[in-house]
């Protein structure tokens, strides 16, 4: 069931309904009964694999609490060996046993595993599985004490809102609040529908209409001027924007809704300064994840190397970070620029910082956002591409510096007047998060502007909107 | 006597590290209180800290640190029990 579809909304209307109509009690278990039925309606098969990983991450944490510190260890490493181990077989088998096979068959031996056919990514497994290992690391570290009651905590693990696409929640935040009773109330529940519609104008307007743009250069580049290629890849970080923080805005709005608080994923991300800061204002709950449970405890291991320890870090960090998106060498190569130029940045910190004191200001930091929006630009292309060789070619074509072709021609069935809509709906987006805020907080429930831009939105949603529901690109991952 | 000792030489090692005289630190302030608190920062903080008060702190020691109070705890542990 997507977000963006009917059956979402009815479902949703539904849950919203019995949630308000039962006592406090009874709601955990009604939302824990909705996400397992939205879950499984992918494949009935995964909510086993939830269920597994949930106990397995509840159990893990109540017995390691009760041990000292130096005996926690071994508890730790068996639960992540199978948690990890189950998110590894789902996404990197076949993409590890291909390698090992090549080079096997490179130095002429025999490579005995078989591929195994047909393994379906269960969808969410990367989002919930990084939410049981924060839950246990964080009751390792004695941040937090284990949670008590089972039910609470598969709901945390499995809160439909969040599930399939994060944001990944700290059980420091959605753990303690889905204890607690939510009211009715109205200028919430607008707030929070505001939100819903905003995420569904980003989605349904923006990011599936400009899909129809972008998929067909990817799939075959050669049938494009350079410019033209230029062109889509600059309005793919539109799309993927658009595409995942309006997947975070339905899943914050329908919370919201709900009476309950998840955390933000976006900030900006193209105001960027440089390439650290971009992380800060890009995927926040992956960021914040990787920087404290996986960034952090590397440096801190190898703190006797100085600063090598932090490029070290930044390079483990980020590769990983790139293969957390999907089992291709093109996410490696993306989390390898990304570590290059973070630790760069970070070696360099002290020379920047004076460069701007000498540097006129409002220049010096128009060059940082220009520079770091190209290059996120670039990055994106291994992000998008099917493979290495796609890259490749999608690099090839816009290096041709192709003047002579004139790009109006080639919008085919997408139009001119489609591409007018797209750069219509992408400035009014851009103009609403920066007066309003992603989160539209500027936006006053009870004010006559309030009435306004949900008026207009919805308006734009119905006569812009392209009613073919897409799947969220995030889902993939 | 001591444990004041430390608390102040903590202070100065903070200064030192955020290149900031005035700074002041709070026992319960954590990253998220102080700017420029970054990874980078944090690791000169703990390897300034090793070498101020002659101790090691593990990984695992640093991970478990919730605030400034809590690094302090830790000083005092390594040092008075020395």
């Amino acid at each position: 069931m997507l977000f963006n579809s009917f059956a979402f909304l009815l479902f949703f209307s539904i849950i919203c309904i019995f949630f308000f109509s039962i006592p406090h009690t009874y709601r955990k278990f009604l939302l824990l009964f909705a996400s397992y039925f939205f879950y499984m309606l992918w494949e009935p098969v995964y909510g086993l694999l939830i269920a597994f990983s949930t106990v397995l991450s509840y159990l893990t944490a109540t017995i390691i609490a009760k041990k000292t510190f130096e005996n926690r260890k071994k508890y730790i490493v068996i639960c992540f060996f199978i948690n990890l181990g189950l998110l590894f077989f789902f996404k990197y088998f076949n993409f590890f046993n291909e390698n090992f096979r090549s080079v096997f068959e490179y130095f002429q031996l025999n490579y005995p595993i078989p591929d195994l056919l047909k393994i379906i990514l269960p969808v969410g497994i990367s989002f919930y599985t990084f939410e049981t290992i924060s839950y246990v690391l964080d009751v390792y570290y004695d941040r937090r004490e284990p949670e008590r009651d089972l039910g609470t905590y598969a709901l945390y693990i499995s809160f439909f809102p969040k599930l399939l696409a994060g944001p990944i929640e700290k059980s420091t935040g959605l753990l303690v609040q889905l204890r607690q009773e939510t009211t009715f109330d109205y200028d919430r529940i607008v707030d929070g529908l505001r939100r819903v519609l905003w995420g569904f104008f980003k989605k349904i307007v923006i990011a599936d209409r400009l899909s129809l743009l972008i998929d067909p250069v990817y799939a075959h580049p050669a049938n494009y001027s350079g410019g033209f290629v230029l062109l889509s890849c600059y309005l793919f970080a539109f799309q993927i924007y658009c595409d995942f923080s309006g997947y975070t805005d339905i899943a914050i709005g329908t919370s919201k809704i709900l009476g309950y608080t998840i955390v933000e994923n976006f900030d900006h991300p193209y105001k960027s300064k440089n390439v650290g800061e971009f992380w800060r204002r890009w995927h926040l709950s992956l960021s914040n994840w990787l920087r404290d449970y996986l960034f952090t405890p590397i440096i801190f291991k190898r703190k006797n190397w100085g600063d090598w320890a932090l490029v070290y870090a930044t390079f483990i960090t980020f590769i990983l970070c790139g293969l957390w998106h999907g089992a291709k060498w093109t996410f490696v190569i993306f989390g390898v620029l990304q570590g290059i130029v973070i630790s760069y940045e970070l070696l360099t910190k002290k020379m920047r910082k004076k460069w701007a004191f000498i540097v006129p200001e409002r220049f010096y930091n128009f060059l940082s956002i220009f520079l770091t929006f190209h290059f996120t630009v670039f990055c994106f292309i291994f992000f998008r591409a099917d493979n290495v060789h796609n890259a490749r070619e999608i690099i090839g074509q816009i290096t041709q510096l192709d003047l002579q072709t004139n790009i109006l021609s080639q919008f085919g069935k997408f139009g001119m007047l489609g591409f007018g809509i797209v750069i219509f709906s992408i400035s009014f987006m851009l103009y609403i998060e920066r007066r309003y805020q992603p989160s539209l907080e500027g936006l006053n429930s009870n004010s006559r502007l309030n009435y306004l831009f949900n008026g207009f939105t919805f308006t734009l949603l119905i006569i812009l909107g392209y009613f073919h529901p897409q799947l969220f690109i995030y889902f993939n991952f | 006597m001591e444990k004041a000792d430390n608390q102040s030489r903590l202070m100065k090692v903070f200064s030192k590290v955020f290149d900031n005289d005035s700074l002041q630190i709070e026992l319960h302030m954590t990253a998220n209180d102080v700017d420029g608190w970054d990874s980078m920062s944090h690791l000169q903080l703990i390897v300034t800290v090793e070498k101020e008060f002659g101790i090691k702190i593990s990984g695992a020691e640093v991970m478990r640190l919730k605030n400034v109070g809590d690094l302090l705890d830790l000083i005092n542990t390594k040092t008075l029990s020395n």
